[in-house]
């Protein structure tokens, strides 16, 4: 007889999720009528995500979700008044009787046109009294004031300036949360992985702020909704697309320009958004370039650019069904072409090389309205990240350059996911918010390809083979369930369950992951919080510490590489002064397994199997952040400090002794300020001050010269370095002021932005790496040999100006 | 006003991207990272060999440009299987090269235990312990000249052999080259009336070696061919190496004796361990993205290395 088990995970879900439906269905027992509806931006029609709404009388509320849908049910007969508000915008308060279920969207207006209307704050949605804790964000409007690098404003670099957020050094855009890597940080896009965030060798990120509408990083406390990566959630929604009006933006930066559209196809039922970013320093200095290389006697080109596109369609079929479409593509390509036109007779020696990757991302989403108090949104994803590098060289005919005599190597990797999800919001009273859900990503992993090519035209020899390693197919699902659950006036929790799967080659892993969080209120505008998450991730990328390169590898857990597990928990204090100043901190201690690292020398362009090529591990970090935040008024800004430790441990790495990781930093301090002169003129500065993290530096220098005559003299400066343990030494601390003022008039037809500023204002030089250098002395009268440790720095003070208009 | 407007832009947009090289690199003065104290030793022995030869100074801080010294009055107590040997300090005649010798009383062979004991005030005392690798059997055929392409397309000779690990104690570690001495005539040319003349013909003899690349999946790759780990003892193990063309070219233009002489080199654990930690640091050096690399050494308690290998010579033909 064929026995049949249960899976205990599944049994799990199943268990919480019937004593959810009948905890919530309590509720139900008595006769209920439920409010629900959208909250938009009254002017633009677009989403307002996380807007509070809550009924005054009771203090009962809610937040709409990623589509701007809520819902509250109360007993039939309820009366009182409604308040809806979100920050930047004018809250709205409108009187209800409940005899039955109504439908109520909400349009709210921006509070930037309405320059003398006090702006009630979010009293539901105030830090306090949410239960998710470890959560930063920065609204858009802000977001885009903060000084930047180049004029270019960047969502990833503003995130770095928030408490356990750290960059990976100057300039870069990569995120490191609390003592985590680069690759565990989910970065969502629509619903939609981005798996290379990176421009130009990581100094900007591919999202164009200009078509972005909302983000937020979650660093701990993950809701079971969330599931893939070990250290954070960045959630990024596109914008929708006016529905009502045409509108655009242009903008002329130093080193990009963009352009933005969107508008109504279908007026209130349809919209649309594109916007496109590129760089134009390859064209600004292709005529210097290439009368540089005739100079030499030689034809040639040299360049770098990047650009991004997003676009994104949506349709209102009707209040219960809306299918969005967005899509991102991004590349960065670097080239080098030369051609000797001397060569040597009839023929002329070419080399032509291309280094070029990028992201293609899209999702299609449908949100669905069952019932007023069961929202369902179902994703298709479609998700693909490429790295190609050309080389050529050879020698062609001057006459006719088709007859060459060539050699090509192509290399390819870069990852491929295609997903569908399902998810569901379910409020059945003001006590609960039920989600609940289920995924599936197909990965295809490309470890790295080379394709050769050797061919004569003349004599039509041709050699071409392809060697490197096989795509690996992976197979990722989850099962998902939460509840926002109101136990008393006092005390919300948010519990739940994430079991996910993942199969390659034959070899399946499964791990359940309980989640928590709750909030305690001691008073009315304070409160304790605590968290708890278990996290697993089944990808890993293979980089090089210290800069985000295009060549960093995504591989999939294996049956001889694990997966990386954590766990993480974290209490802090919440609260809310004169309702506009808030004020958070958190303690955490997060540890994480089965962390992946190259090996000692190891490195990428290696055609063996990578799995030889890596090492795994532990860490763990904990720390403390302090955030003080203004959101609204004419002075916003933030101040935030960081204290933490982050360590690794590998048995292969200085025989298994734990030490420092390589973004282990101290101290963190940062403090953003924006201030409206007037509707015209607005400053804002940014501080920022990190201790120095860790670099292995060698100690000692010693001979390793065979013993005997010809094998050298007494020479000083060589031998070999012996490094002591990893991580040995403290770089420099780093500090930085950035300052911008924005210049706003309003012209006939637009509205005119010009935006002046520096980076690094008073050039501190602040370091970027060490070494050490071998350079000549001259000490009474005689030339010696020092060697100094030596910083290199990469920025000094870097003005910008940036023109955009709107309209 | 829009000029003026113009102006400034393209004066920032200068100012932002041309940089001043000086500017961007600052000489720190930092406290140097603490470093441990200790002998530095360097030696390498052979089967057969008959004393063992070591340079012994001091290692010094990274930063240091002082000049190596060498510690003669440094104490140094050297056993081969459990019996002393004498240690002698030496001064090479031809130069001011210096060293310790250890006079064996008879020939290094496989399987015995080298033991060093040095020390000298203000370091401790540092042990070197190892055992001289196995002698291989070995198979070879011919070097077949340009059999195949590596990876960038260029030709390869091949040469297929076995290796049979007889001791069986633990793995085998071998490395492998080939070694042949070219002779060739090379022109003298003088200035004579402006126009460089060939006036007469030197002899001279260039030692050529190369390492094979050698087949096994968990070959280490090092600068001078392949490092393997042979896990069988007692089992008789297939290989291919192969080695550039190039390196034959020379061999077939200037001699007409096509032959070749094939090393293979079996090493102690610590020898490859040292070896392949080489290879990773010279590779990583002065990358500031690499992740460095610690050379292995086996001197406890101090620096440096003492590597001890065996090597079973063949000639074979190419063709």
């Amino acid at each position: 007889m064929k026995k049949y088990t249960i899976n205990p995970a599944f049994l799990s879900i199943a268990v919480l999720l019937v004593c959810s439906f009948n905890m919530a269905n309590i509720g139900n027992a008595q006769s209920t009528a439920t409010i629900s509806g959208y909250v938009i931006d009254e002017k633009t029609g677009e989403a307002l995500i996380g807007a509070n709404v809550y009924i005054d009388v009771s203090n009962e509320g809610t937040v709409t979700n990623n589509f701007g849908f809520y819902s509250i049910s109360l007993p039939k007969g309820t009366s009182g008044v409604l308040n809806y508000s979100y920050i930047g915008y004018v809250s709205k308060a409108l009187n209800f009787e409940l005899s039955s279920d109504l439908s109520l969207n909400v349009g709210l207006s921006s509070s930037i046109e309405l320059e003398e209307v006090e702006v009630i704050a979010e009293k539901n949605k105030r830090i306090e009294r949410e239960t998710q804790m470890s959560v930063s964000e920065i609204p858009m409007a802000q977001l885009k004031k903060v000084p930047a690098l180049f004029g270019e404003v960047d969502v990833l670099k503003a995130l770095q300036l928030m408490p356990g957020v750290k960059s990976g050094g100057e300039g870069q855009s990569g995120l490191y949360v609390r003592g985590g890597g680069p690759d565990q940080n989910l970065i969502l896009l629509d619903g939609v992985p981005v798996y290379n965030a990176s421009h130009l060798f990581g100094f900007f990120s591919v999202f164009n702020a200009d078509a972005i509408k909302d983000v937020k990083l979650i660093k701990g406390g993950f809701p079971a909704r969330y599931g893939g990566r070990l250290s954070s959630v960045l959630d990024i929604s596109m914008k929708e697309g006016n529905l009502n009006e045409f509108h655009g933006t242009a903008s002329i930066g130093l080193i990009a320009s963009k352009l933005t559209l969107e508008g109504p196809i279908n007026k209130g039922k349809t919209s649309f958004i594109v916007s496109g970013r590129r760089t134009y320093i390859d064209l600004l200095a292709k005529p210097l370039i290439k009368a540089n290389f005739r100079d030499g006697g030689s034809e040639g080109d040299l360049g770098y650019f990047f650009y991004d596109l997003n676009a994104k369609i949506n349709h209102k079929f009707s209040d219960k069904d809306r299918l969005y479409l967005s899509a991102y593509t991004g590349r960065d390509k670097f080239f080098f072409n030369n051609e000797d036109k001397n060569g040597f007779g009839d023929y002329s020696r070419y080399s032509e090389n291309a280094l070029f990757w990028g992201n293609f991302t899209s999702s299609l989403r449908w949100n669905h309205l069952i019932n007023p108090k069961m929202f369902v949104n179902t994703t298709a994803t479609f998700s693909n990240y490429k790295l190609n590098t050309d080389l050529e060289f050879g020698e062609r005919q001057k006459v006719n350059p088709d007859l060459r005599n060539r050699f090509a190597v192509d290399y390819l990797s870069g990852i491929r996911d295609f997903a569908l999800k399902i998810d569901v919001d379910y409020l059945p009273s003001p006590g609960h918010f039920l989600r609940f859900g289920a995924n599936a990503i197909q990965h295809q992993f490309n470890p790295g390809v080379f394709n050769l090519l050797n061919e004569d035209t003349e004599t039509n020899l041709k050699f071409a083979e392809s060697f490197g390693q096989d795509l690996v197919d992976g197979l990722e699902t989850a099962l998902f369930i939460e509840d926002d659950y109101n136990i008393s006036n006092k005390l919300k929790v948010n519990g739940g369950l994430h079991f996910s799967t993942f199969t390659t080659n034959k070899k399946t892993y499964a791990s359940l992951q309980p989640r928590f969080s709750g909030r305690y209120l001691l008073k009315d505008d304070w409160s304790v919080k605590s968290s708890f998450a278990s996290m697993r991730q089944y990808i890993n990328l293979l980089a090089f510490e210290g800069i985000g390169l295009p060549t960093d590898l995504w591989v999939p857990a294996t049956d001889r590489i694990r997966p990386q597990d954590s766990w993480q928990v974290a209490v802090g204090t919440a609260k809310t002064f004169k309702d506009v100043y808030e004020f958070s901190t958190e303690v955490y201690y997060k540890k994480m397994y089965n962390l992946v690292a190259y090996k000692d020398g190891a490195g990428i362009f290696q055609t063996d199997d990578w799995q030889n090529r890596v090492v795994q591990g532990d860490g763990r970090s904990y720390g403390l952040e302090l955030l003080l935040q203004k959101k609204e008024g004419k002075f916003t800004g933030w101040v935030g400090y960081t204290l933490a430790w982050a360590y690794r441990q590998f048995p292969e790495i200085d025989n298994g002794i734990e030490y420092f990781d390589r973004y282990d930093r101290r101290h963190d301090f940062s403090i953003v300020g924006n201030y409206n002169l007037s509707k015209k003129i607005n400053f804002a500065a940014t501080w920022i001050y990190s201790s120095g993290n860790p670099v292995t530096l060698p100690t000692v220098l010693a001979d390793d010269r065979l013993p005997g005559p010809g094998n050298g003299h007494q020479n000083t400066g060589t031998g070999i370095e012996y490094f002591g343990s990893r991580n040995n030494y403290r770089i420099p601390s780093y500090h930085r002021l950035d300052i911008g003022v924005n210049f706003v008039k309003q012209k006939k037809r637009y509205e005119r932005i010009w935006s002046v500023g520096a980076y690094n204002t008073y050039s501190s030089n602040n370091p970027f790496y060490l070494y050490i250098n071998n350079t000549s002395k001259i000490e009474n009268g005689m030339s010696k040999t020092v060697r100094q440790l030596t910083q290199a720095s990469l920025f000094p003070i870097i003005p910008y100006v940036t023109w955009t208009a709107n309209f | 006003m829009k000029s003026v407007l113009y102006h400034i832009f393209l004066s920032l947009c200068l100012f932002a991207f041309i940089g001043c090289e000086d500017f961007f690199e600052t000489a720190l003065e930092l406290d140097t990272p603490e470093f441990r104290q200790g002998i530095n030793v360097i030696g390498e022995a052979f089967a057969g060999d008959t004393v063992i030869t070591l340079r012994v100074n001091q290692a010094k801080s990274s930063f240091s440009t002082e000049p190596y010294t060498t510690l003669i009055n440094a104490v140094i107590k050297a056993k081969v299987n459990g019996e002393e040997m004498t240690v002698n300090y030496v001064q090479f005649d031809s130069s001011d090269e210096d060293a310790f010798v250890i006079e064996l009383v008879k020939p290094l062979r496989s399987g015995d235990r080298v033991e060093i004991e040095l020390s000298h005030s203000g370091f401790p005392t540092a042990y070197i312990d190892d055992i001289v690798p196995p002698l291989v059997e070995l198979n070879t055929g011919p070097l077949i000249y340009d059999a195949t392409k590596d990876q960038s397309g260029d030709g390869l000779s091949r040469m297929n052999f076995s290796i049979n690990y007889i001791n069986g104690n633990g793995p085998l570690y071998f490395t492998s080259k080939a070694v042949y001495h070219q002779t060739l005539t090379q022109c003298v040319r003088e200035n004579i009336n402006g126009q460089f003349v060939c006036v007469r013909f030197d002899t001279i003899i260039l030692a050529n070696e190369r390492g094979l690349t050698i087949n096994d999946p968990n070959a280490v790759e090092g600068s001078f061919g392949s490092m393997v780990k042979q896990y069988d003892g007692g089992v008789e193990k297939q290989y291919v190496g192969t080695i550039p063309n190039y390196f034959v070219n020379g061999l077939r233009q200037t001699t007409s004796d096509n032959r070749v002489e094939m090393n293979f080199i079996s090493m102690s654990e610590q020898t490859f361990n040292y070896e392949v930690s080489l290879s990773q640091y010279y590779a990583s050096k002065d990358n500031p993205f690499a992740t460095p690399v610690n050379v292995f050494g086996n001197v406890k308690n101090g620096y440096g290395r003492l590597t001890l290998k065996a090597v079973t010579r063949a000639i074979v033909p190419v063709e």
